[in-house]
């Protein structure tokens, strides 16, 4: 299954479970049939709004022209940062979709931060596909939030072109979705270049979230590191599939990918899939991958010192996605995240 | 070092494969090519039950429908199921009751083999061998099986699976399919339509059984696909060991092996399944070899009940095998050592499947994945936890090594919960030797090929140590030979 396979309007272009790409998100399943096409007309979205330093850029209902545009506005006001903000209606009588992809390059030595923020209501399936290039040198930082409604059907993928000496780092929230799946393919340039690739997800109800990343290192000395943590509870399914390939001749290679969620209730799911995918000799790759209940030292330890046991779990649970939005640099976004995982969390206690 | 010599002789040996020989015996076959009759015939030539003959056409019916998998990592070309004999026996001369009257070609190939735990011994009736219980299966039928009364005495069943079709049809018919059902895969659909012969162990309640249990495969006959059925059952409270050797003579066109192994484990029970896997991997450009294409897997049924599968693969062209533990009875355990060496063209996708039902279940992998030439070796494993499967534990750990610039090593993972109370560690690292370390051993004296053997030696240490000491010499002996010289 390609990227550009899977066309929303095209029921023959569903994934199955057949679909080893798809193994634990039956897209098909889901959307039986095609989804109504919209009748309004996209307008291209104003360049002037700025909130909080950023350069606003309307993608609702899967509209992304006129992306590169924005982009290069952003990194021409010279404080680099572009707010994707993308909202989706749907009907409340069978779903409304929405397709559309876009691009933005982001030239040597420049710097640029991404923020997108997708939320949507009622019934809708969405298929956006996103482009990145960056030239040599050049820095892009990608903080998504997918914060959708339960009745919502929603493929986001994106692929990732790196250069020699370039910077990518990716940070994604998700509540998850009735089907959320968002999916990075990264083509690591080596020479220098660094990709980090890292996210949070708190699924509950019937909710199903989908983080599938692909990393390619076709070239020597590239680092990559992954870090992607999860709560899932009532009767939510994560679904975590990472692969790092390292090919041929790209000797030099450092990649890393972690993996580690808490299932809060029995009935929960997870599903992971961490593969390595390995055809030099030398390289350093290893990834960990842990499943399971709240450390009951770390529990103890709260314990002890006067905390009652419901705080305790309800602090410790919320301490453990935290670090992923620490390590966002950019101080605004930082706090976006937070507070946004601070809002969601409250429903995630850990037994 | 003389021993660093030996080893790199035998690696220059191994480039003419030297269990390539082929024993010249007369064979009786079964028309080429699979279709009911064939199904029949098999039946008929073992005297089977008509329920047996029932399953099997029902399995025929069943593979008939199937594809075959593509799923793993490994590229062959599809074998073609109508150019191969489904059987092919030694034929029957009156009475072989004892061991001088075995065909003395069959003797020999025996000793060509190099039988490390002396079952050629054994075999030749020496006064003061060791005590093995050896099932050889020789082209699907098997010849001979030693020591049989004296396992009798403690009331170990040990024989023949098509003998025990006939003595013991009650015990084979409540176990037979009930771990690898007749529709589970392809080949093991295939295997159950027209598997020849195979072991068959039950261990009575209480008893431990006094003896290895050991049995070596051997793929002898050209063109002829080789389906063992092995059902090994541990009642309750009982103990087994049980060995699995194979080596197989050169042949230039692949050869397709679909064993199923089927372990089921009662309240208390514990069985050991060791593999040192040792068949032709092809010539150096990839030609020949053996398709293993197997079935193993063991229900551990009863509450504490375990098992432990260990296994050495350094041999066949293709490798698709994933011996895995249905943990059903509470506190069940079930373990993993693996250890998969490729060289040359080979491709190896290997792993396990836990599964985990049962209360407070634990299993633990330990793979250790080596990959030199132009080799590749998958790490495929799958650990899952049903919802009531509380307080289930599983560590995993897959490390993989990779010797020079042309083999590849993946691994694939698949981890699945569905419980809060589930605590499950998966760890995996890729990396090349340590030039460090290497570097360490050498200026310490030891030679590039030492220093190597050491350090390799070390990386596979935790899976060699879980096999039986018999085992574990010939084991280090066959990762020794694949590795050592593939480093330059």
């Amino acid at each position: 299954m390609t990227l550009s396979a899977l066309d929303i309007f095209d029921p023959s272009s569903y994934p199955t479970r057949r679909d080893e790409e798809w193994k634990y998100s039956d897209l098909s399943r889901v959307l039986r049939e095609a989804p109504k096409k919209p009748l309004v007309v996209r307008t291209l979205s104003e360049l002037d709004s700025e909130p909080d330093g950023f350069v606003y850029f309307s993608a609702d209902e899967a509209g992304f022209d006129g992306l590169q545009a924005a982009a290069d506005h952003a990194m021409q006001k010279g404080h680099g940062r572009l707010y994707i903000d993308g909202n989706d209606f749907g009907d409340e009588d069978g779903y409304l979709g929405y397709q559309g992809h876009g691009e933005i390059n982001v030239a040597a030595g420049q710097a640029l931060v991404v923020f997108e923020d997708y939320t949507g209501a009622f019934d809708y399936a969405v298929h956006s596909h996103l482009r990145f290039k960056l030239g040599d040198g050049a820095k892009l930082t990608r903080v998504v939030i997918l914060d959708e409604p339960e009745t919502a059907v929603s493929v986001r993928q994106s692929t990732v072109e790196t250069a020699p000496d370039s910077v990518f780092k990716q940070y994604v929230f998700s509540t998850g979705a009735k089907f959320q799946r968002f999916e990075t393919h990264v083509r690591h340039a080596g020479h220098g270049a660094i990709v980090e690739m890292n996210g949070a997800y708190l699924v509950k109800d019937k909710r199903h979230f989908d983080l599938t990343t692909r990393v390619s290192h076709g070239e020597i000395n590239g680092v990559t590191d992954q870090t992607i943590k999860g709560l899932v509870k009532d009767s939510a399914t994560a679904v975590f599939q990472g692969r790092i390939i390292v090919e041929k001749g790209a000797d030099g290679t450092d990649a890393r990918m972690r993996h580690q969620a808490l299932i809060l209730n029995d009935g929960a799911h997870i599903r992971a899939k961490p593969e390595l995918e390995i055809y030099a000799d030398d390289v350093q790759c290893a990834h960990g991958n842990t499943i399971g209940a709240l450390d009951e030292d770390a529990m103890f330890f709260a314990m002890s010192r006067g905390i009652p046991e419901e705080a305790a779990r309800a602090m410790l649970t919320h301490a453990f996605v935290l670090p992923v939005a620490d390590a966002i640099e950019d101080d605004v976004l930082r706090e976006t995240v937070l507070n946004f995982l601070e809002n969601v969390s409250e429903d995630f206690y850990a037994v | 070092m003389a021993a660093v010599k030996e080893t790199i002789e035998t690696v220059a040996g191994l480039e003419t494969y030297e269990h390539g020989f082929v024993t010249d015996i007369e064979m009786e076959f079964a028309p080429k090519g699979l279709n009911a009759d064939v199904v029949r015939f098999i039946s008929a030539k073992k005297n089977e039950p008509e329920w047996m003959l029932e399953m099997r056409l029902a399995a025929y019916e069943r593979w008939l429908t199937m594809e075959e998998p593509d799923w793993a990592k490994v590229d062959y070309q599809k074998v073609d199921y109508q150019d191969l004999y489904y059987y092919a026996a030694p034929k029957k001369k009156d009475g072989p009751k004892s061991l001088d009257e075995i065909d003395p070609e069959l003797l020999k190939t025996y000793a060509k083999l190099g039988i490390p735990l002396r079952e050629q011994e054994v075999l030749a009736g020496v006064v003061g061998a060791p005590r093995y219980a050896v099932d050889a299966v020789f082209d699907s039928v098997s010849v001979v099986t030693t020591f049989k009364d004296e396992l009798k005495k403690s009331g170990v069943i040990f024989c023949a699976i098509s003998e025990a079709l006939r003595e013991y049809p009650d015990l084979v018919r409540q176990y037979l399919g009930s771990v690898v059902p007749v529709s589970d895969n392809y080949f093991a659909a295939l295997n159950a339509a027209v598997f020849s012969d195979g072991s068959f162990v039950y261990v009575p309640p209480g008893v431990r059984c006094p003896m290895e249990l050991s049995t070596y495969f051997r793929i002898n006959a050209e063109n002829t696909g080789q389906f063992e059925r092995t059902l090994i059952i541990a009642d309750k409270g009982a103990y087994v060991s049980y060995l699995e050797g194979c080596t197989a003579p050169q042949r230039d066109e692949n050869q397709l092996h679909a064993a199923v192994v089927e372990l089921v484990a009662l309240d208390d029970a514990e069985i050991k399944y060791s593999t040192v896997q040792n068949w032709y991997p092809g010539d150096a450009e990839g030609k020949g070899g053996i398709y293993n294409f197997v079935t193993k897997r063991a229900d551990c049924r009863g509450a504490r009940s375990k098992v432990s599968w260990t296994q050495v693969e350094t041999g066949s062209a293709v490798t698709w095998k994933y011996p895995s533990c249905i943990l059903r009875g509470d506190d069940s355990v079930g373990e993993f050592y693996s250890i998969a060496v490729t060289n040359g063209a080979q491709q190896a996708d290997t792993g396990t499947k836990m599964i985990h039902l049962g209360k407070n279940t634990k299993s633990r992998i330990i793979s250790k994945g080596i990959s030199a030439g132009r080799s590749s070796a998958t790490y495929r494993g799958l650990v899952s936890a049903h919802a009531k499967a509380t307080g289930a534990r599983n560590f995993t750990q897959c490390d993989s090594l990779l010797i020079g610039k042309t083999c590849a090593s993946h691994t694939v993972p698949y981890i699945e919960s569905d419980t809060a109370k589930a605590q499950f560690e998966h760890e995996a690292t890729t990396t090349r030797l340590s030039e460090d370390q290497l570097f360490y051993a050498m200026q310490r004296g030891l030679s590039q090929e030492e220093a190597v053997a050491l350090l390799v030696n070390g990386f596979v240490r935790d899976v060699l140590q879980k096999l039986p000491m018999e085992f574990a010499v010939e084991a280090q002996k066959l990762v020794a030979i694949s590795l050592e010289g593939s480093v330059g």
